[in-house]
């Protein structure tokens, strides 16, 4: 199973693609990890990111997107633009969409499936956690 | 019905052509095209204009020309027919595009920098998808790429397309446009997914306005031309054409002083990775070329060009720029044009850069 974990902050999507097969994970090195959404009241730059994640999803078989949530509500919410680019993940056609919690983020990244590849950007952690803490819960029913 | 001679047509695809004949009514013939021959004509039942390519195929390699047919994609032109005609040959069916190809819109005047960073996004998301189907274009050019009636980019010749071998390459066995061709097609016969990406970039640099001389003789210095002119065809072609390979292998193709001076300098660095000689350090794939696109746009000002000037809009006011050695700034709120007389510089890149400094 192909996962790619995603952390959304401000305007920007962090990506993590993560393999999973026979109990092992593995972190797949990618290129562009990150995809912005700068002028967000530009129709034709949210089709174009659109597109952007649509075409990730395709070349890459994506399997399932896991987004880590974000409040919604409350002094810590998060901000419209990465609910908008949230929004665009789910419109796409080629892979499932999946949330998981930050304390799911929390919970694995204290094990070994949660162990952080060196060759990982630090921004990147998020993305990655997010995907370790959605395959952890399904390998454990 | 043919509206040509039938002799005009090679004998190998007369058969087909007088098949297809029930159908669609030809008009026209053109037998420019590189990697075969396109006739046109009127669909007449469903009373669409239509171009019928006739490519050469190679057994193992080019795809199925049904499979053609299913491919589906908003910038990949609609394959409606395709079949082979024998071993060596097939042909495939699709809409005319009478808005003309990307080369007709560049003959318009330079696009405006997101115009064409947009333009080739697009194209590039019909080739991550062709990659995802485990093909290769090979021949991705702006004669290649069609405008729909939506005005909308199409990738519109599968005569070049390719089924990706297992080593991630494909033994490339038939030569395509020169300018086109990546460092490795040249040097070893292989096609990588990334010599598509090379394309791209150099489609990119086109669109943004850069120089790429279609005439082989404008590739040579001062001594090749001297040698050139004495030669005799075909010779002088084949000097040309490994003066032109030379370049490409050296990474040498792209003359990027010639790109205009509003082309900001992370769109320059984004296409000199897409046309890297080494495949392994160009973009890592199709998708990853088009978030890069994606991304780069929203970073750079967009600036048009009306007539004589180069036109942006920053902060409620728009600015131009003079396209001329000794340039000057006009701006606007609304209304007529104002000379912006604090710029006391004099060339077009001192006047960019002091537009932008507005930013």
């Amino acid at each position: 199973m192909r996962v790619c974990g995603v952390g959304i902050k401000a305007a920007t999507a962090c990506l993590a693609i993560v393999d999973f097969s026979d109990g092992e994970l593995s972190y797949q090195k990618l290129g562009e990890k990150k995809l912005e959404l700068k002028d967000d009241a530009d129709s034709a730059n949210v089709r174009s990111l659109a597109s952007s994640i649509e075409s990730f999803a395709t070349q890459h078989k994506i399997d399932k997107f896991v987004i880590k949530q974000r409040q919604k509500t409350g002094a810590m919410a998060s901000g419209g633009i990465t609910f908008k680019i949230e929004g665009l993940f789910q419109m796409q056609k080629k892979a499932d969409v999946c949330f998981v919690s930050a304390q799911a983020l929390t919970k694995v990244s204290k094990t070994n499936f949660g162990a952080i590849p060196d060759s990982l950007a630090r921004y990147q952690n998020d993305a990655f956690l997010a995907a370790a803490a959605f395959i952890q819960k399904n390998e454990n029913g | 019905m043919i509206s040509f001679k039938i002799e005009e047509v090679a004998e190998v695809f007369r058969e087909s052509v007088e098949m297809l004949s029930k159908k669609i009514e030809f008009t026209k013939i053109d037998k420019k095209a590189v990697s075969g021959f396109v006739l046109f004509g009127k669909h007449q039942i469903l009373n669409d204009e239509v171009a019928v390519k006739f490519y050469h195929t190679t057994a193992g390699v080019s795809p199925e020309p049904q499979k053609l047919a299913t491919l589906k994609h908003p910038n990949i032109l609609r394959v409606n027919d395709a079949e082979e005609v024998d071993d060596d040959f097939a042909f495939f069916v699709a809409p005319y595009c009478a808005a003309g190809d990307l080369d007709d819109l560049m003959c318009l005047g330079t696009l405006g920098v997101k115009e064409a960073i947009d333009l080739v996004a697009k194209v590039t998301s019909a080739i991550a998808y062709l990659h995802s189907e485990g093909f290769i274009h090979r021949d991705l050019k702006p004669q290649n790429i069609f405008l729909t009636e939506k005005d909308e980019p199409a990738i519109g010749d599968f005569g070049s397309v390719i089924v990706q071998g297992a080593g991630g390459y494909t033994i490339s066995l038939t030569k395509h446009s020169l300018l086109y061709r990546p460092p490795e097609d040249i040097l070893y016969n292989h096609f990588h997914q990334t010599g598509d990406i090379y394309q791209l970039g150099i489609l990119l640099f086109q669109l943004l306005g850069g120089h790429l001389p279609y005439d082989e003789i404008e590739w040579l210095n001062s001594i090749q031309t001297k040698r050139y002119l004495n030669l005799h065809f075909p010779e002088n072609q084949i000097f040309a054409g490994e003066c032109i390979e030379k370049k490409i292998c050296g990474g040498k193709l792209l003359d990027f002083s010639t790109l205009p001076k509003w082309v900001d300098n992370k769109v320059v660095a984004l296409i000199r990775k897409a046309v890297r000689v080494d495949p392994n350090k160009r973009h890592a794939s199709a998708s990853d070329f088009q978030i890069a696109l994606h991304n780069v746009k929203s970073k750079v000002q967009d600036w048009q060009v009306v007539e004589e000037w180069a036109v942006t809009r920053i902060k409620g006011l728009e600015y131009r720029v003079l396209i001329d050695e000794n340039s000057r700034i006009q701006k606007r709120r609304v209304g007529s044009w104002k000379n912006d007389n604090t710029f006391d510089g004099e060339s077009i890149g001192e006047a960019v850069v002091f537009v932008e400094g507005k930013i």
